[in-house]
């Protein structure tokens, strides 16, 4: 069988084409083929420029001719758009920037407050010190009731008040994020070595 | 405006399932006697690709059917000849075609073309 029908058939079987229906495709195939090259031509007099493209070439077929299971025909194509192409590239990044915004929540959890008068008196901006030689981290929260302050003073927040605790919600979102670039990287990876990705 | 190659191809394409069907009504063919014939009446249509996809959706579609046969010192291929159903497309399409041409041909045919010597 020549390299060309032997893709061919490849491709079908990938595609979850039925065994018989597939090995018929291919004699035919192979039979014109034959029969082109005997009057002197090639593949390409049978094939056009579907002669260089197996897989394109007996994907269409086998769709037009309706072989193709649903769940394969509904499968990523073996050489994506350019849209599915990039999509786990994408949904890297995305989760990346979930895993980072889950290290934020974390490192920014205050270990006290201090809060500055502004000079409207209406919002506040919160300076969080996270330690010793810690640079200050800003956050404009509404004013709470008792607290009293002039312009451009500053005072402790109690340490029983010190906001929400923002642990758990930064480790979500760090686990799930570096989950989810796991899983995106698993997938491009299939992809680059040809093999979808079954999940 | 698109390339004179172009334009052919794109007027190929919108009649080939007409051709194929023409050229199987008159005797039953497998795939590459099909172009092959084409070929010779000078419709050489598969240099932008084959004609496999188009007779699958024909079959699919009811306006063909196939049956194997021997060929001539070769294995048994599989031949087609049209349905009823496809007969009839043929007869519509091939209405619709000459309509289309000879609109065309009202339109076009009074371009005077200078060839030069």
């Amino acid at each position: 069988m020549r390299p060309f029908v032997e893709e061919c058939l490849r491709e079908w079987k990938r595609l979850g084409v039925a065994d018989p229906v597939a090995n018929e495709m291919a004699a035919d195939l192979e039979a014109d083929i034959a029969e082109a090259e005997a009057d002197g031509g090639s593949a390409e007099d049978v094939l056009g420029i579907e002669a260089f493209d197996a897989p394109s070439f007996a994907r269409s077929w086998a769709e037009a001719r309706g072989v193709i299971p649903e769940r394969a025909a509904a499968a990523p194509v073996a050489r994506p758009s350019r849209i599915r192409r990039w999509y786990p590239v994408a949904g890297i990044a995305a989760c990346l920037l979930l895993a980072l915004f889950g290290v934020l929540l974390l490192v920014a959890q205050p270990s006290k407050h201090v809060t500055v008068a502004s000079p409207a008196g209406f919002v506040f901006p919160r300076i969080q010190k996270l330690g010793p030689g810690a640079p200050p981290r800003f956050r404009f929260v509404r004013p709470q009731s008792g607290e009293k302050l002039l312009p451009g003073r500053a005072v402790i927040v109690p340490p029983e008040n010190p906001g929400p605790n923002l642990d758990i919600a930064g480790a979500l979102f760090l686990v799930f994020g570096l989950g989810g670039a796991a899983g995106f990287g698993y997938v491009l990876f299939r992809r680059s070595r040809g093999t979808p990705a079954t999940a | 405006m698109g390339s004179a190659d172009g334009r052919r191809t794109q007027l190929l394409r919108g009649a080939l399932d007409l051709c194929l069907l023409a050229v199987i009504d008159e005797e039953p063919a497998y795939g590459y006697e099909m172009t092959r014939r084409l070929r010779e009446r000078g419709l050489s249509i598969v240099g932008e690709g084959s004609i496999y996809p188009l007779l699958g959706r024909l079959e699919r579609d009811g306006y063909i059917e196939a049956y194997r046969a021997a060929s001539n010192g070769g294995p048994p291929r599989k031949y087609y000849r049209p349905s009823d159903a496809g007969r009839s497309a043929l007869a519509a399409g091939v209405a619709e075609w000459r309509s289309a041409r000879d609109a065309l041909d009202a339109v076009l045919g009074r371009v005077v073309v200078e060839v030069a010597a």
